[in-house]
Order: structure tokens, then sequence, then C-alpha cells
């Protein structure tokens, strides 16, 4: 039995006689119901609605929705979302969350008397903070041989996108305004004056390393909303190995003397590749700027003499010997030395002057010196 | 949410499978005209699913669309889903689809160019390896000029010519140079009483020009082995401990280069080199070409006598280098009558010509001694003497007699020859002096004085315009050469440069510029009053190329250009060079031959 009908009931037996009653149309009772469990977060679409409702005469009733965001979690200071939606005691109401403020729903049902309650049923919805997730990206001429960076040489560090960040733009899950903060660790005997970490663009800088050893970069994001990511990178440094010749034309085969003809004119002996992290050679075109490529030093050992001659200013990648300035039978040893790049001083070959061939470390089958035997007809 | 890490995993797990054998897209570059290429795979392997394949047009010109379609090979199979990329110089182009799934598609090049193309797919949702072409599509009008491509390969593959056209107006893509890896070829040389001989063994592509040589060196052993072509060969084996003759094999296939090769026993031939009053000349060092082939060396004792080991009969060539100092002229003849010689045999060389004495004083421009000046007796001397077995036959002679001024400036020297040019270069570097055909004989000098190098003046332009920073290099010819250097200047921006030359010197000229390209020019005779130019460079382009060994990208590979009918030191100069990369492929700038006016 309705409780309404119970009450008409009890008043008629507790009077006893005919008297005239007047029923009062009630409020309804209503709840809200929030349909998805938190924690929640930004770009989420909240849905609620009415819960178990009770009306003292009819059951057609109005439900107005209203939505607020709010500074306090206690949603006392709070601005409308939008304007006031209606919807029938079964209907869904949809809030896009799009801030970290708390957001506040309102749920004031009518009956179809126009009963309604003095309090709006009010819940309030915290939205929870996804910190931003970062990557460092790190490049830099490496050395083939030991896959270390390059002393002296720059090393970018770009920032990107951690996993379960967001996109490549914000890094944040939330959209969130990322500021970062750069640091690094130098390797003993650094000097301030010598290394350089000089900010590149926005989202990046670059390490210009001064020693060798083990560098660190960390940088730290921080949304302004308490959630924050930090990454660390180590970056090993060594110094720029010497170049290697690769290969040669003819190849500088030690145990015999090419033959040079008068009647085939000069000959060429040439380098025709080179193996260095700085300064390959050949340099393709539109190459990194960073490079350079390979320089040579060419040393001739003419009939008769007693020790090579550096022939002063020729650095291309060949020789020609002309046979027209030798007689025949002549024997010469011609010597190509490969140079790259050097910070500071000039390297120097370990082997001793006479060696044919010079490896840079026994077995390493990188060359730094080879030598052709030729003899002219 | 909970399904994000399980998709990532296998996001993972796909690039993994992907990356595996990949490493890089799988390039190919189509050629202009009917000789483009088709691309290949090239490193991939491993557990690739599915590899892309580009089919680019056999004919292109602007205007014309230009259909391209992309294959997938691999075991991937479910829905193919393409997606294309067209650029002209990083700009991208309009593209229409053909087909659905989008396998082909096709563009119209509004200029001409090196075309772009790239395509990626995916297979059943698993990413193939992508592929790339680049199609050339050639100038209307373009004229072109023919070279003959030579590629020496940095794995052991032989070299190899090819014949290319590159075409003018722009950028050209040249067809696919596939290599053959050539056929390993072993053999051994052995000497008359069948013990191995250590020898210096070249295989001569027959008719190259210059010529490419195949060369290596046998063991102590005899064996050998070389990589060849399959063309025919030259053979030159040449016996490293000098007591053997050199032997020559003419007109042999890559197969019969590795063979075993017996040398015959050689043949003891004697003679003596005799001064022009017939007294014997000490110190010389003879080598007889016999049947072609160099004989064993040798050096003539005090009364010019001499003997040398040959391996064949007839005398086809001889050298002869005098002892240091003598003032006497080298000896050289390459194409003798051929007359029998055997053990029996007297050569007798012969010069014709009397020992002078020629002594100079040697001034500077200051009108003091030149202490310390370098001084050559330079000359071509016809008739310098002559060689016989049974009859006489004629032979030239270079003279090259070095000299260093004394402490007044004098220099003394026997000569021999009648006319005799002479240079002279200062101590300091910036004097010079050449007088050339003196006299010796009749009217030999006795004094000169140096004089300062000449700046020869040189203008050089592009498009109708001076060119700057253009390199000028001249690089002294005949008897300048090898004692003076190459001298070098850079324009300036009114296209201006000087060189300093010396007075009377040839020289051979170069102005060189990164983008508007070279031009030579020669000058026989620098005066005061000579000026070159304006010298106009042709501007070039970038042609690009791809380089295989078979079907395999041939990295290091060094790539020369030679004119390819042109004579002389032009048919031997390089053109253009340059050295794959990793993946074959190399570029270099060239003339531009420019097109037609229509």
């Amino acid at each position: 039995m309705p409780s309404w009908l119970a009450g008409i009931v009890v008043l008629f037996v507790g009077a006893g006689g005919c008297f005239f009653t007047e029923v009062v149309n009630e409020a309804p009772v209503s709840g809200i119901r929030t349909l998805k469990d938190g924690p929640h977060f930004i770009g989420e679409t909240l849905s609620f609605n009415a819960t178990k409702t009770v009306d003292d005469v009819v059951s057609n009733l109005s439900c107005e929705w209203r939505a607020f965001t709010c500074q306090d979690s206690a949603g006392t200071n709070c601005t409308p979302i939008g304007e006031p939606e209606f919807y029938g005691i079964t209907g869904e109401f949809e809030v896009l969350v799009e801030s970290h403020e708390t957001i506040k729903i309102q749920l004031q049902v009518t009956d179809e008397l126009g009963a309604t309650r003095l309090q709006p049923d009010i819940v309030t919805i915290d939205v929870n903070n996804r910190a931003p997730s970062i990557d460092l990206e790190v490049t830099g001429h490496k050395e083939p041989q030991t896959d270390l960076f390059v002393l002296y040489r720059a090393i970018d560090l770009v920032i990107a996108p951690g996993v379960g960040g967001g996109d490549d733009v914000t890094l944040d899950p939330d959209g969130d305004e990322v500021t970062f903060s750069w640091s690094y660790l130098a390797p003993p005997g650094s000097q301030e004056s010598a290394r350089s970490f000089d900010e590149v663009g926005e989202d990046g800088y670059r390490l210009v390393p001064d020693v060798s050893g083990q560098w660190t970069v960390t940088l730290t994001a921080d949304d302004g909303h308490g959630g924050t990511d930090e990454i660390t990178k180590t970056i090993p440094v060594g110094v720029d190995s010497p170049p290697c010749l690769q290969s040669l034309d003819p190849v500088a085969d030690t145990s015999g003397f090419y033959l040079v003809e008068s009647a085939d004119g000069a000959r060429s002996f040439s380098v025709l590749s080179v193996v260095d992290a700085l300064d390959p050679f050949p340099m393709s075109p539109g190459a990194d700027e960073v490079f350079g490529t390979s320089t040579f030093r060419w040393f001739l050992k003419e009939p008769g003499a007693a020790s090579f001659t550096w022939i002063a200013g020729h650095v291309a990648e060949s020789y020609a010997v002309d046979p027209l300035n030798y007689e025949p039978g002549d024997l010469l040893e011609l010597r190509v030395e490969v140079q790259d790049r050097v910070q500071g001083a000039e390297r120097e070959l370990t082997c001793a002057d006479d060696a044919r061939a010079c490896e840079l470390n026994a077995g390493s089958q990188c060359f730094q010196r080879l030598t052709w035997g030729v003899q002219i007809q | 949410m909970t399904e994000l890490p399980t998709m990532r995993l296998l996001c993972a797990l796909t690039a993994g499978l992907v990356l595996a054998g990949c490493g890089g897209d799988n390039g190919a570059y189509g050629g202009n005209g009917p000789d483009g290429g088709k691309g290949g795979g090239t490193d991939a392997g491993g557990s690739i699913d599915c590899v892309l394949t580009l089919v680019p047009p056999t004919d292109t010109a602007i205007g014309q669309a230009i259909e391209v379609s992309a294959q997938v090979d691999g075991a991937a199979f479910g829905l193919h889903e393409f997606t294309w990329s067209v650029d002209l110089g990083g700009i991208t182009q309009n593209i229409t689809e053909l087909s659905d799934p989008v396998d082909r598609i096709q563009f119209v090049p509004s200029e001409a160019g090196p075309y772009r193309v790239a395509v990626s797919a995916t297979v059943g949702g698993l990413e193939c390896l992508s592929a790339t072409t680049t199609i050339g599509v050639v100038a209307t009008g373009a004229r072109k000029n023919s070279y003959r491509m030579r590629v020496v390969t940095a794995s052991g593959a032989p070299t190899q010519d090819m014949a290319v056209d590159v075409y003018g107006g722009s950028d050209v893509v040249l067809p696919v140079t596939v290599l053959s890896a050539g056929d390993l070829v072993s053999g051994t040389i052995l000497d008359s009483t069948g013990a191995g001989v250590p020898a210096y063994i070249r295989a001569r592509l027959r008719d190259s020009v210059p010529p490419v040589d195949y060369e290596t060196f046998s063991t102590e052993g005899g064996e050998f082995s070389l990589t060849l072509p399959d063309e025919r060969f030259d053979m030159l084996i040449v016996p490293q401990s000098g007591t053997q003759p050199a032997t020559l094999r003419s007109d042999r296939t890559a197969a019969e280069v590795g063979t075993i090769l017996t040398l015959v026993a050689p043949t003891t031939i004697a003679g003596r080199v005799l001064d022009s009053e017939g007294s014997g000349v000490q110190g010389a060092r003879v080598s007889l070409l016999v049947d072609g082939a160099k004989t064993t060396e040798a050096t003539t004792a005090a009364d010019g006598a001499f003997s040398v080991e040959a391996s064949g009969s007839f005398l086809t060539g001889l050298a002869l280098a005098p002892a240091p100092g003598s003032g006497m002229p080298s000896l050289r003849a390459e194409a003798l009558s051929g007359q029998a010689v055997g053990d029996t045999s007297n050569v007798v060389i012969r010069y014709a010509d009397p020992s002078i004495v020629a002594q100079v004083d040697i001034t500077n421009s200051g009108g003091g001694g030149a202490v310390g000046a370098r001084v050559e007796w330079r000359a071509d001397v016809a008739a310098a003497g002559t060689v016989s077995v049974d009859s006489v036959e004629s032979l030239d002679g270079t003279l090259r007699v070095a000299a260093t001024a004394d402490a007044i400036g004098r220099v003394q020297s026997n000569i021999v020859a009648r006319d005799a040019s002479i240079v002279v270069h200062g101590a300091g570097g910036s004097e010079a002096r050449l007088l050339r055909d003196v006299a010796w004989a009749t009217a030999p000098i006795s004094a000169l004085s140096l004089e300062t190098l000449l700046a020869l003046p040189v203008t050089a332009e592009a498009a109708g315009s001076p060119l700057e920073s253009a390199d000028v290099r001249a690089v002294p010819q005949g008897i300048l050469a090898p004692q003076f250097g190459p001298v070098q200047s850079v324009t300036a921006a009114d296209g201006s440069a000087a060189v300093g030359v010396v007075r009377g010197g040839a020289y051979q000229l170069q102005v060189v510029h990164p983008l508007a390209g070279e031009v030579g020019a020669f000058v026989a005779d620098a005066q005061p009053a000579t000026v070159l130019g304006p010298l106009v460079l042709p501007g070039t382009i970038v042609a690009h190329g791809l380089v295989h060994v078979d079907s395999q990208p041939a990295p290091g590979a060094q790539v020369r250009l030679y004119c390819d009918d042109c004579k002389g030191n032009d048919a031997v100069r390089v053109h253009a060079s340059a050295v794959a990369d990793s993946t074959g492929h190399f570029m270099f700038r060239i003339a531009d031959p420019g097109v037609d006016d229509l």
C-alpha cells in the first residue's frame, strides 16, 4: 500500500466521523548515481542518472541537471558548465571533463504537480591528474668500432614522448603545458669553460663534451598539477679514433712491385674509401655538415733513396706516378697515410718510419699507412 | 585500457620482425629511358615477411604519365594497404591512384629531373620492408654526352667499363650499373725446370683505354689467383727475381689466364753501349723488349758490355738509362722492326752526338749570382743514337741533366745533345728562366739572368656572368715538369685571377668551380701579353646512379667517367668520379650537355 493511502485510512479510522481532508503533494525524493567509478581524468565523459525516486502522487518526474567546475573539492566556489539540462527520470546526464577542477553535479527533481525538494541533490567529482611521460633522444657522431660518442663533437638531446605519454606536442596525457628542467653531470676533469651545454630550439639541448667518460643528462618534466617525470641518460664519450684505410686501388700488396709502363703514361694509385666517425671518405654530396673528409699524406721513396720524402701539399686521394720522370727499371715506393680532423695536437703514427703498413692495433685491420711498390718500365 | 599493453607488445613484436633483417630501404634506381632499372631486394633477409619491389616505367618524358607499380613478395597475407609519395627535389608531386588496393599509381612530370618514388605497405597488418626508386625524366631537347664509366669495386669484383649517356638540362638518373662478380681463376707460374716463380702478373683487358689491368702477385710456389670478367686479355708475367725475363701471353680468355704457365728457358743476349767515338759507356742500365716483353735488366761494364736474359727471338724495343751525371740522354724505343736476336747476337747501342761542356753563369734579377739555383738541360733528341743487330735502326732520346748553381751562381755539366733547352728555377721560388733550344754545339750561352714569374691573367665566367671563387690551376707541361709544380689561384668577384708562370713555358690551365664545372685551356708559350679568357664554364648537373654487383649493392665502388670518343690525354682524363655509399648509390657533378633551342 502506498504511504499516502495508508495516511488517509488512519485519518478516517482515528476521527470516527465525517470530515473533509486535503491531500498534500510531497516533494519527490531522489539521489544521483555516477555511472562509472573513479578515478576520473581530463577528456573523460562522466555519466549520471537519478537514483531511487519517491513521490506522493505521481511518478511523472522531471530532472533538472546542472554541472559546475569548482575550485575546491567542497564545491563552494563554482562556475556553471553550460545551461541546465532536463530529462525524464530515466535520462542520463553527461559532462565532458575538460580541466583539473572539481566537477559538481546538481540534480533537482520535480513532479508533475510542481513539487520539488528544497535542497537539490549534489555530488562532487574530483579529477585526477596524470603525470607527463618523457624520453630523451640522443644523437651524435659515434665511433664505428666502439659506439662511443666522439669527444668535442656535438651531441643533440631532444625531448620525446615516453611510454604512456601524450603526443609529441604536449607529452602529457592531460594535455597540460609541461615545463622542463635540464641538468647534466660531467666526468672528472671536465672544465666548464671547455664544455658546453646549450639550449637548441624549444625542445632540445646540445652537449659538447670536453673529456672522455660517462656523461649524464637529466631531464625533468612538470605539468604544474603535481605530475612530474624524470629521465636520465648516460652518454659514453670517447676520443675520435684514427681513420682506417678501407680499400685502395690497386691493392697495396706488399709482396711485389706494380708495373708502370712508359707507354701507358702516368698511373694513379688511389684510396677508394676510408672508415672514420667524422671524416669518412668519400663524403657524399649533401652529407651532414658536421662531417668533414679525410685527408691524405703521400710519401715517395725515390729510386736509390734511403728514406721516404713527404710530397708537400699533395693531399688528394690519389697520386699519379709518371714514368717519364724516371728511368726504366727504377723501383719506387709510394706510401699513403690517412688523417682526420684532430682536436689539439697532430696525431702521430705509432709505427716505425720504415714500416710499409701501419695498423692502429695489431690485428685490428685498421690501417693508417699502406705502401705500394712500383717498378717503372 | 587493459588492452593497451597487449597492443603495444604486438606492435613491438611486429617492428622487431620487420627490423630483424631490414637494414634500410629497398632502394632502386630507374634510369632515363629504356634502360630504366628494376628495383631489387638488397640486404633483405632473415625473417622479413614481406618485401616491396617497385617496377618503374621503361620510358619517360615531360607531360607523359608515368605509371609505377609495387609488388609484394613474402609470406605475409591479408589486406594490402599502400602508402605512396612522389617528390622532385623535395617538392611533393600529385599522384593518381590506379587500383584498389593501391598497388599502382601514376603521376605526370611537369619538368625534367629525378623523381623520387617511395612506397610503404602493410599486409595483414604486418609492415613490409619499404621501397624507393628514382625515376629520371629527361629535359625536352636534351643534348647528351657519351662517357665510359669505369667501376672499380672495393669488394673484389673485377673492374668493368660501361657505356653511359648523360643528358643535359637537368639532374639525371643513370641506368643501374650491374657488374659481374667475375670468375676467380687460379694459376701457377713455373720456370723451365718446373719450379714455382714469384712474379707480378697482369691481365690487361684487350683494347681498353685507359688500360684496365687486373694485377696480382704469385707466391714463392708460383700460385696466383685473379678475379676476372668474361673477356679477353693480354697477360704479362714479370718474375720478381730480376734474373728471369718477362713473358707476354696475348689474347687469352679468363680461363686461359688461370692455368699453369711454364716460362721458357731464357736466351742470353749480349751487346755493348758505345758513345759517339765508339768507346764503351759504363754504368748504363739496359733493358730490351724481346717479343714485346721486357728482358732482365743489365748495367754496362767499363767497356760498355752487357748481357740480358730474354724469352723470345725478336728485338721489339729497348730502354737505356745512362748513369746519373753522364750528361747522356736516355734512349727509348717501343716499336723497333723486330731484328732477330739469340745467343750469338751482338746488340750494339751507339750514341750519335759527342759530349759538350756547358757552363753558364746565372744571376738573379738584382744582378747577383743566383746561388743554389736549380738548373736542368732538357731536350727531346731526335736520332740520338742507333741500335743494331743485323741492321741499324735510329733511336730517339730524352736529355735531362740537372745541376745546382755554386757559390757564384755558376753551373757546369757535360751534355750529349746538339741543342737543348735550359730551365732555371731560382732558389727563392719567385724567379726563373727558360731558354729554348740553345745550340750548345755551335752557339752556346755563357750567362743568363733570372726573371720574376709572370702573373698570367685569367678570367672566368658562367651563365654570362663573372665567376667568383673558381679554382684556377696551371700545371707546367713539357720541359718545365716536374721541376716546377702546379700553381693555383682563385677568381675574384669580377671573375679574374692571376697565376705565376715562367715566361716561355707551356701550361695546362684548368678552371674548376663546384657548381659551374670546369674548363681547360692550353698555353703553349706564356708571354707578358698572354691573357686567358673569358673562359666559359659549362655549368653542371648532378647525376645519380646505383651500382650493383649481380643483385647486391656495391658499397665503396669507385666510379670514374672517361670521355667515350676522345684521343690522347683527353681519353685518359677523369671527367667525374664518385664512390658508392652503403646502398650502392653514388652521385657526382658533371658538365651539363645542355638542351637544344626549340
